[in-house]
């Protein structure tokens, strides 16, 4: 569990839920009207959320996806959103597909789902087929008008969840750069890590453990983005057939990855995000030399706990173990 | 002396006579084509016994065993020598032989001349057991994972 290394001061620390996640703000050694600077970043989340939400009908970006073809309106946050995702899905070689909406909801996830400590099971039905691997996957190409924050997403409906939240983090962490020495600003597993933490020697984060014992690593981080890819929670079954939130673009299935978790260290969260869900896809075989050749800091557990780590990731390492249980 | 007894004696003389000259002229003629065997005088030396055609491969692989050996020999040399600096390691101390060249200045009561040494010092040091990995992680600010 994470420990306040500094109990004794009074930082800032703010908790709400949203995103479907929980969201923590940490000032460490507050400016005057922090308050109100981590109100106004609460504000951001939220209309981040809103706006990128596809459990709401009415969201900005149901209307995208509704629209379709056609050129609609949407707001800054969502637009924002959507080019991001463009550039990830460009950047990955498109590892990184947003056009994952059908299938989630083919598989029941059409909901905002009570994950947290329990197996939830959907009832059975067929699923889509899955895609063969040497099956042209058409590139995503949506089109963009940034002077009316309009967008076309095209014919296959998009999903933001973690790039959204990505985004979510960042701005909120800009907002609140300024309001003391050093500030955490994190939801449901992605962070920003803004200065040297509550100690003056670096934001420490536990690599969470997939298989639910003792962590796998402890990062040291300063001025970096933190995010992990795992189906330890989002993870439910439809009849007899296990299912999860990370779908491989190939195949427009869950992804049959051999990798529990991946966690990725990066200048941006979002991007981080990005980087972790398509590390995980790609799994165990392909990891490290796909990582090394991209520059990118990634740690990784296999399904057999085995903990991996890429030239990059070396120099934030604080503590890590070979092997999990 | 019998008629009869004359006739059988000169019936046997032409026998044998011709048969006798026959195994003479046999004789004489393979004399003739035949060396006689001659005894040479010296004491006949002992030929060596030829040298055994050894197969070149067999060399080479005989070669090849000597060598081995050697490397066997010089590897468990090095085998000795580690794991007596593994012993010294794990109980805590390493002795370090340090070789130190410099100019050894006589002192004012000898002769005056200086004189340049090279000087082998052995110093046992304490080598500090390297800290062994802590078991349970450090404290942390927050945890990435899983998200929810």
């Amino acid at each position: 569990m994470p420990v306040d290394l500094r109990p004794d001061r009074s930082d800032l620390q703010h908790s709400f839920r949203s995103m479907a996640s929980d969201v923590r703000f940490w000032v460490v050694n507050p400016a005057a009207g922090a308050e109100a600077t981590v109100a106004k970043a609460q504000a951001m989340v939220e209309a981040v959320a809103s706006a990128c939400t596809r459990f709401e009908p009415a969201s900005d970006l149901m209307a995208a996806n509704a629209a379709g073809k056609e050129w609609q309106q949407v707001a800054p946050e969502c637009f924002e959103a959507l080019v991001l995702a463009a550039q990830a899905h460009r950047l990955t070689g498109g590892l990184f597909d947003p056009r994952v909406l059908t299938v989630l909801r083919s598989m029941g996830y059409d909901r905002s789902l009570p994950f947290a400590g329990r197996t939830l099971a959907m009832p059975d039905h067929p699923l889509p087929k899955a895609r063969r691997r040497w099956q042209r996957v058409r590139p995503w190409k949506p089109s963009f008008d940034e002077a009316r924050s309009s967008v076309r997403v095209g014919n296959e409906p998009v999903d933001l969840g973690g790039i959204g939240k990505g985004l979510a983090v960042t701005w909120a962490s800009e907002i609140l750069a300024a309001s003391g020495d050093a500030v955490l600003t994190e939801a449901g597993g992605d962070l920003m890590a803004r200065g040297n933490g509550p100690d003056g020697t670096g934001w420490m984060v536990e690599v969470e453990n997939p298989f639910g014992g003792q962590a796998a690593a402890v990062l040291r981080v300063v001025d970096r983005g933190v995010a992990t890819s795992s189906t330890r929670i989002r993870s439910w079954t439809v009849g007899k057939r296990q299912a999860h939130h990370l779908i491989d673009p190939r195949t427009r299935m869950p992804a049959e990855s051999d990798l529990a978790s991946v966690t990725v260290v990066g200048p941006d969260p979002g991007i981080a995000e990005v980087w972790s869900k398509s590390l995980f896809v790609l799994g165990r075989g392909a990891i490290r030399s796909y990582a090394d050749e991209h520059g990118l800091a990634a740690l990784w557990i296999d399904t057999g706990g085995h903990v991996g780590v890429s030239h990059e990731m070396r120099p934030y390492i604080a503590w890590q173990v070979s092997r999990v249980s | 002396m019998t008629e009869r007894g004359t006739r059988a004696r000169w019936t046997a003389a032409a026998l044998v006579a011709p048969a006798a000259a026959a195994v003479f002229t046999g004789a004489t003629v393979w004399a003739a084509e035949n060396q006689p065997v001659t005894a040479t005088a010296s004491t006949p030396a002992l030929s060596a016994p030829a040298a055994p055609v050894v197969d070149p491969v067999v060399t080479q692989l005989r070669k090849d065993v000597l060598t081995a050996r050697k490397q066997v020999a010089d590897l468990s040399k090095q085998v000795k020598a580690l794991k007596k600096k593994a012993a010294a390691i794990a109980s805590g101390t390493s002795t370090r032989t340090y070789t130190t060249s410099g100019t050894n200045r006589p002192s004012s009561s000898s002769s005056g001349s200086s004189s340049t040494q090279s000087k082998t010092t052995t110093v046992t040091k304490a080598v500090p057991k390297p800290a062994p990995k802590p078991v349970t992680p450090p404290p942390s600010n927050t945890t990435t994972g899983a998200s929810g």
